[in-house]
């Protein structure tokens, strides 16, 4: 029988993705999540060594998968050292509504 | 006369336009196709490497792992950070073992039937036909959000395609 007040955690589930990620690259260092106030969608921001500098932005965007326990969207932006850098400046953009004011380090 | 130079432009256009296709593939919740293109923009880009050194780009789909040793010797500063791109350029071999043409010859060689891209195959173990979109190991872990492979491809292209002239002047 469905368990109808079943609610997955988003910010767990943001968690758990930044771990993941981070074993499969241990390079990275830096890992900001954009929280979205109706929490469909979980940003993540992932600054790593082993990214290459393309010098500029783009999110890759994942389906939620229910079969991996992953119930959110999740869109995701790689940058580089330097790139990250270059956000922090104000020289490289993020996309419109991934306001850094409100990035939680996860 | 056409000389091998001559075909790193045409080679890096069409690597260009497979890349559009491919960023718009991978949002459409594709992967494998994704994956089929990402293998073919690599190929391009190898092909336009080695042109631009005055190598004939071979008519062989064995030649992105030929770009990776190129650019493990190319002094490319914070561009590639070099080793440490392993990820990515794994991921860029196994593209390049699930091309059809190269399972076809590994194949006739003796080797085991290897899941492929764009076709089905047949599972040797299993007699089962299987086919790219939900059996092949390197398309579903571009699917999984726990997995950032599929970012890091499409970094390490648009990184390439964007910084060509720098690493291969």
């Amino acid at each position: 029988m469905p368990n109808s007040t079943f609610k997955p955690d988003y910010f767990q589930t943001a968690k758990e993705l930044a771990n993941a990620h981070r074993k499969a690259d241990p390079s990275i260092q830096l890992v900001l999540l954009i929280p979205d106030p109706k929490e469909v969608e979980i940003k993540l921001v992932e600054v790593s060594k082993s990214a290459p500098t393309s010098g500029d932005v783009f999110p890759f965007r994942f389906d939620p998968r229910p079969d991996l326990n992953i119930h959110f969207a999740s869109v995701v932006i790689i940058l580089s050292p330097d790139e990250w850098n270059e956000v922090q400046n104000g020289q490289l953009a993020l996309p419109p509504t991934w306001d850094l004011a409100i990035k939680k380090a996860i | 006369m056409t000389t091998p130079r001559d075909w790193a432009g045409p080679f890096l256009e069409q690597a260009r336009e497979d890349l559009r296709a491919a960023e718009a593939t991978y949002s459409s919740n594709s992967p494998s196709t994704f994956c089929m293109l990402m293998q073919m923009i690599f190929e391009k880009l190898a092909k336009a490497a080695l042109a631009r050194k005055n190598i004939q780009p071979p008519k062989s789909h064995q030649v992105a792992s030929r770009l990776l040793l190129l650019l493990e010797r190319t002094p490319s500063g914070t561009v590639l950070p070099g080793v440490s791109t392993t990820l990515a350029f794994a991921a860029v071999r196994d593209l390049e073992n699930a091309q059809p043409a190269v399972v076809n010859q590994i194949v006739k060689n003796g080797g085991a039937q290897y899941p492929q891209l764009e076709y089905p195959w047949k599972n040797p173990n299993t007699n089962f036909v299987e086919w790219p979109a939900k059996h092949l190991p390197i398309a579903r872990r571009v699917a999984d959000p726990r997995d950032p492979v599929g970012p890091q491809l499409l970094k390490l292209a648009r990184t390439l395609e964007a910084r060509f002239n720098i690493l291969f002047p």
